[in-house]
């Protein structure tokens, strides 16, 4: 009983201690790639769905935090983005030609 | 067939320039020089360095006269325009001001906002809500205010988040000036509350369908409020629509003197220096002399990485320049300058 008590907070410790470290190292405090992420997902929207701007050229243009890089996905028949950085997600979906793309909570 | 095209081509090629244009090879190439220089590789530039201009637009006494695009955009094709789209909310308020369905002088809460009833329509038009807002973009992003409304959660009810902002302690009697995306959001807000379920038709048909201006994208929050501050898309042909509503000498969309109202610094402004740029009413003025060329009563509407517009009633003259700059090797004074040049 006792033993498993001490593996256990063993384990928490470094669970707590590692997310301490990746924070250290982090660029930005979490609350600011979260709405990173939320900047990728809307402006990779706009740029291929309302601009129309080739692929490569959106996906330079729509990090925004030169830091951290944030993987963008395409699902090109809903015309929905989903923006990713481990496991922070938020998704942008194309909405029409007049009120272009809207992200979604 | 062939001797129809070679008609056609001999008939266009007879059209005259404006006969001020024509010895103007010089100054056209010294403009072009300037502005569609590009580091690198002048489409994709990994990088993001360099002028990158992505657009060229001069119209003189109602004609275009020089329009060049680049880096893959054309006359149909939008471009990102920041926040010139701030400058979009002065028309609709001009244009709300002629119905007289707003008054400038009275409070927020005339028009359906519940909160802040200290600000009055005319302290956001000159962003002057002494709301507490951090105006920074994604250099710094840490506690910016704007980032927080465009891409959290708040941004299902950005009038909400502005409303739920502190006043700043030290606001004065004229008012504290602090250009703030957030006043442009209470703004639109408040156009919003006005026209009802009119919005639409009048932003729609009355303001961007009247001006022709066809390619235009304006997206919303969660709750439907037009993001003009920052979320519009249009080509350079309709942002120059946009600037000809400046001009117009039978003025049918604003009550009178609106272009003078909106290109003057409010008084008790004192704190700008020779060459400063000045926050107008939802415009940027001229009369510090920040456009050393340029007379000053021109109006400049501005965007993030170098999208500008500059209207210059007192010369008949519109200047659109949209491009992705991202360092500091576009001046709009010297680029301002060169276009002068060309037009004189």
């Amino acid at each position: 009983m006792k033993k498993i008590l001490i593996i256990f907070s063993g384990c928490g410790i470094l669970l707590i201690a590692i997310f301490f470290l990746v924070k250290a190292f982090l660029p930005y405090s979490i609350n600011t790639i979260k709405l990173g992420v939320g900047f990728s997902a809307k402006e990779f929207c706009s740029c291929l769905y309302v601009i129309g701007q080739e692929e490569k050229e959106c996906r330079a243009t729509s990090q925004g935090q030169d830091m951290i890089t944030i993987t963008l996905e395409e699902n090109k028949e809903n015309r929905e983005i989903q923006a990713s950085f481990y496991g922070i997600t938020r998704r942008a979906s194309f909405v029409g030609e007049r009120h272009g793309c809207q992200l979604t909570f | 067939m062939k001797g129809a095209s070679i008609m056609l081509l001999f008939i266009f090629w007879s059209i005259p320039l404006p006969a001020q244009l024509i010895d103007k090879k010089k100054e056209k190439r010294e403009l072009e020089n300037y502005a569609f220089t590009n580091e690198g590789e002048s489409a994709y530039n990994a990088k993001l360095s360099g002028r990158r201009s992505d657009a060229v637009l001069l119209m003189k006494d109602g004609k275009i006269v020089y329009e060049r695009y680049d880096r893959g955009y054309h006359r149909t094709k939008k471009h990102r325009l920041w926040s010139i789209g701030k400058s979009f909310l002065n028309a609709l308020i001009g244009m709300t001001v002629r119905e007289k369905e707003i008054s400038l002088e009275e409070s927020i809460c005339r028009y359906g906002i519940e909160k802040k009833c200290s600000i009055k329509v005319v302290d956001l038009l000159r962003w002057k809500s002494c709301l507490k807002w951090q105006e920074t973009y994604e250099r710094n992003p840490e506690n910016s205010d704007v980032i927080r409304v465009l891409y959290g959660p708040e941004s299902q009810d950005s009038v909400g988040y502005v409303l739920s902002r502190p006043f700043i302690n030290r606001c004065g009697p004229d008012r504290h000036y602090a250009y703030s995306t957030g006043d442009s959001i209470l703004l639109s807000g408040i156009l919003k509350n006005i026209h009802g379920k009119d919005y639409d038709a009048m932003v729609w048909e009355s303001f961007f369908g009247r001006l022709g201006m066809h390619h235009i994208t304006v997206e919303q929050d969660g709750k439907g409020v037009y993001l003009f501050g920052t979320h519009v898309y249009a080509t350079a042909r309709d942002v120059a629509s946009f600037g000809s509503l400046y001009l117009r000498k039978k003025q049918d969309f604003f009550p009178t003197n609106w272009t003078t109202f909106s290109g003057t610094l409010a008084t008790g402004e004192e704190n700008f220096g020779p060459r400063d740029i000045v926050p107008t009413a939802h415009f940027w003025g001229n009369q510090m002399g920040h456009l050393s060329t340029a007379p000053r009563d021109s109006l400049i509407a501005r965007g993030h990485w170098g999208q500008f517009l500059v209207i210059i009633p007192s010369l008949n003259i519109i200047i659109v320049r949209f491009g992705d700059t991202r360092d500091d090797s576009f001046s709009l004074d010297t680029f301002v300058a060169l276009a002068l040049e060309y037009l004189k």
